[in-house]
């Protein structure tokens, strides 16, 4: 019997769609159950008759991820959607995988709270690709990295029994902290089917300070000065602008009026002259940031080894003729590049591999290889939760 | 044993090893001391070479082994088990490297906390997790538990502040992640170990994050006439989505006793409560958060709140919170300390609901907790000279950890669970779950010997040479 015919048997119609090919996958046959149980039934399927699945949350950055060698079927989370339970009271939130990002901002927003990480596209993104992907938002610098915010999880193993991991509550050491493991393994260990997470208060206001400077190393020492600011703002951005108009050194602040006033008079006094934003400007800058996750190259470093990162990669672009222009967040050492031939990468790819450069790379559809020893762990947590391999990778 | 001593002696040398049974004394027991095991052996490795001799060693000896940093968790995760071998971190104390451009230190496991905390302190610096025993426990066993401590109800808990690690398998492997990342290359290694109650391996280096000193901290002091008005203010503060650094409170017994002590604090004696705040950031961040919570503060019918006036009562305000525990020497031979989580808006009921347990079995209670992140520490009175005392002890203890899961808590916040909860796992966990959890515990020491019989109950696996609570509380199997 083929794929599509025994999905037919266990599967409702509603239940069952077709993957049109992209992301690197072909034409497929799409499950979108619309509860824990149905994801269950699905694994219990593939792990019986040897299936590959891969899992699906939005789409929203599965086009940074490496093509599986082999997949049989598409699991979409789509269909396992809302708001499990948000309380306020104590600021948090659990909510079904296939929840839209934006959904969930709606609904805290109306509590006062705010949902981290804030990622691109939050119509199309899920919660549960979010955690999945470990994807990080614009304002990590604020708020940390999703791993730091989920509280716990409940995911659907291989053989199709649905387990937890932590809990709700924002202190919370029982057990081992699974949910950390899931978080970032992109869906080659498990279906993550429901997220606690933890929720920050919403600020007051926003406020986006600029200033352009002729060179790069300007605008990175002058954001390195913004460091010693006693409050943490939402983000630091340092990005070329285009046809050589200098580099734009951005400090996003939030919180309550009178604090930004007075963030706003230190870094004037201790910065420089910086440009308060339009409000509309703020936005606009916000989401661009924000959604800046096409970039073909991201790289992260230690902060003390960001312009060298970043001179090695202009370097070796420089040598194949290819302008390399950069978004930079050197609170945190991360940054992403874009280059003038997008085309004409793989080259690229190897001679800054060649470089050894004291960073990680990630470039579009790779992931980084451990290095041996981790790997061989992470060899060995695979297999040893999904054993059978119904999860592709 | 014998044999084995003398191999162990020719890898650490004579200072590395203990099989004095006068000297294996201190090592019976760590925090829970109703709970004691005499240790056969106690190897006190160098550094992560020696660590790994040593592993190996005992792994193709088949010996069970039980990590320790200082012994003062509170779950008996360091208790020896019988026929196994302690490996105390004691002589692995170096700060291996403060790098303040980067901010992080990388650490032997053995530092204590607050030692790490003044290295970062010359720099600006700090790291953030400040368990309430910060002058003696040390990172390795804060890695080893994810501890917790006031501050961080702002910073999080330890998990947040580990950015790579040096582990030890259980075979004498070194697995080398000390490179801080920003984010995992693959798996999160380093995530999942952390809070593992040394049943992974053994982490015998550790890269922390610091985090800049706060330019400003204030504290505040208000006063309660009743533990219900304390409880119901903190509830009301994270309602209303205040972000203080710390939020503890401490009830009467706590008061008397530390105010009995040379941790004497100011805290006023007859008062039914305390809470001790924090607020830490920029001079208007500060003031206005501060200005909001007195707000709160004073819908809560307080006798008294007060800000502390300069660095010298700042610091005394909290050398009583922190030495809360040491004081309670006075009022009892030992102290029974749970460590339960409920949702931040059930305090009130759930701290009710302790002292009920508590009262109707004739027992001494107090109560000093983390308020802010609802972490509950009943602390009750005992002699463990007294059996039938402490089985009172362990069926309170029991009952609470029991009332606190219903309400949607659960069993630790801090301390793990180590021996003290292993039987209480069942009331979180449905069995898929904690096989789950084997599943991947077996990865890491497929012979369950790295501290075999704590944190995950193996029902139905097989588990080496596990020790059992000593006393049990009627209706636990």
């Amino acid at each position: 019997m083929n794929i599509e015919a025994r999905l037919g048997e266990i599967f409702p119609s509603e239940e069952l769609q077709h993957f049109r090919a992209r992301f690197g996958l072909p034409d497929l046959p799409l499950v979108a159950p619309r509860c824990e149980e149905r994801v269950a039934d699905l694994l219990k399927a593939a792990a019986q008759d040897g299936w590959k699945l891969v899992v699906l949350g939005g789409g929203s950055t599965f086009s940074r991820s490496p093509s599986p060698a082999r997949a049989d079927a598409v699991l979409s989370l789509a269909g396992l959607s809302g708001v499990t339970a948000y309380e306020p009271r104590d600021g948090t939130l659990t909510a079904l995988a296939g929840t839209t990002m934006a959904q969930l901002e709606e609904t805290v927003h109306a509590g006062g709270h705010h949902l981290s990480p804030e990622v691109a596209r939050p119509e199309v993104a899920t919660l549960g690709g979010v955690v999945a992907s470990a994807s990080s938002g614009f304002e990590r610098l604020r708020f940390g990295a999703v791993r730091e915010n989920v509280l716990g999880m409940r995911v659907a193993l291989c053989n199709g029994s649905v387990v937890k991991s932590g809990g709700r509550l924002v202190k919370n050491v029982t057990g081992y902290d699974l949910h950390r493991l899931f978080c970032g393994s992109n869906g080659t260990l498990g279906v993550i089917c429901e997220v606690s997470m933890r929720l920050y208060p919403l600020p007051e206001a926003t406020r986006l300070l600029t200033s352009v400077y002729p060179r790069r190393e300007a605008a990175l020492a002058k954001a390195r000065e913004s460091f010693e600011l006693p409050i943490s703002p939402l983000a630091i951005a340092v990005s070329d602008l285009a046809d050589g108009g200098g580099h734009l050194l951005e400090i996003f602040l939030a919180g309550r009026s009178e604090v930004l006033a007075w963030a706003t008079e230190w870094l004037n006094e201790r910065v420089g002259d910086l440009n308060t934003a339009p409000a509309e400007s703020t936005r606009e800058r916000r989401h661009i940031l924000r959604d800046d996750v096409r970039a073909p190259l991201r790289f992260h470093c230690r902060p003390s080894r960001l312009e060298e990162t970043v001179a090695t990669i202009e370097r070796c672009a420089e040598a194949q003729g290819q302008e390399a222009r950069f978004l930079l967040n050197p609170a945190l050492a991360e940054g992403t590049a874009r280059f003038s031939n997008p085309a004409n990468l793989e080259q690229l790819a190897v001679a800054l591999g060649g470089t050894r450069p004291a960073a990680t790379l990630l470039w579009t559809g790779t992931f980084p290889a451990p290095t041996p020893g981790p790997g061989r762990w992470m060899e060995k947590l695979r297999t040893a939760l999904d054993p059978t391999g119904v999860f592709a990778s | 044993m014998h044999r084995l001593a003398q191999e162990l002696r020719s890898i650490l040398g004579p200072r590395g090893l203990i099989d004095d049974p006068t000297k294996l004394l201190p090592y019976e027991s760590d925090g829970l001391a109703m709970v004691a095991v005499p240790a056969e052996l106690v190897c006190l490795p160098r550094d992560t070479q020696e660590a790994a001799a040593c592993l190996a060693l005992l792994h193709r000896e088949g010996v069970p082994v039980v990590a320790r940093g200082a012994g003062t968790g509170l779950a008996g995760g360091a208790t020896p088990v019988a026929n196994g071998v302690v490996v105390s971190t004691a002589r692995m104390r170096d700060i291996l490297e403060v790098n303040p451009l980067d901010r992080f230190a990388r650490v032997q496991a053995g530092v204590v906390n607050v030692d790490l905390t003044r290295a970062a302190s010359r720099h600006g610096l700090r790291y953030a997790p400040d368990p309430s025993s910060q002058m003696a426990c040390t990172i390795g066993g804060n890695v080893a538990n994810n501890s917790g401590g006031p501050h961080c109800f702002k910073h999080g808990a330890t998990t947040r502040h580990i950015q790579g690690l040096v582990i030890v398998a259980h075979d004498g492997e070194i697995l080398d992640l000390s490179e801080p990342h920003l984010d995992p290359v693959g798996y999160d290694l380093v995530g999942l170990f952390v809070g593992s109650e040394g049943t992974f391996g053994l982490a015998t280096e550790v890269t922390v994050k610091l985090v800049p000193t706060p330019a400003l901290d204030e504290v505040l002091l208000a006063v309660f006439s009743t533990l219900d008005d304390a409880c119901d203010c903190v509830s009301e503060i994270i309602a209303s989505r205040l972000e203080p650094s710390a939020l503890e409170i401490l009830d009467k017994l706590t008061i008397e006793a530390v105010e009995a002590s040379v941790f004497a604090a100011g805290y006023p004696v007859g008062a039914e409560a305390v809470l001790l705040m924090e607020v830490e950031g920029a001079g208007p961040e500060v003031e206005g958060t501060s200005r909001a919570i007195r707000k709160i503060v004073d819908r809560h019918s307080p006798l008294d709140v007060r800000s502390a006036r300069n660095a010298e009562e700042r610091r005394k305000l909290w050398a009583g919170r922190k030495g809360a525990f040491g004081a309670m020497g006075r009022i009892a031979p030992d102290l029974y300390v749970a460590d339960a989580v409920v949702p931040r808006s059930r305090l009130r009921e759930l701290i009710r609901t302790t002292i009920a347990i508590c009262h109707e079995r004739n027992l001494r209670l107090a109560n000093v907790f983390h308020a802010g992140d609802g972490n509950l520490h009943p602390n009750i009175c005992y002699d463990r000279r007294n059996e039938e005392e402490v089985a009172r002890v362990l069926e309170a203890g029991h009952l609470i950890l029991k009332a606190c899961v219903e309400a949607g808590g659960a069993l630790t916040g801090e301390h793990g669970v180590g021996l003290e909860k292993l039987e209480q796992m069942d009331l979180l966990f449905a069995p898929h779950d904690l096989d789950a959890m084997c599943r991947v515990r077996d990865v890491w020491d497929p012979e369950r010997r790295m501290n075999p019989g704590k944190l995950v109950p193996l029902r139905a696996c097989m588990e080496l040479r596990t020790t059992r609570l000593e006393h049990k509380p009627e209706g636990i199997a």
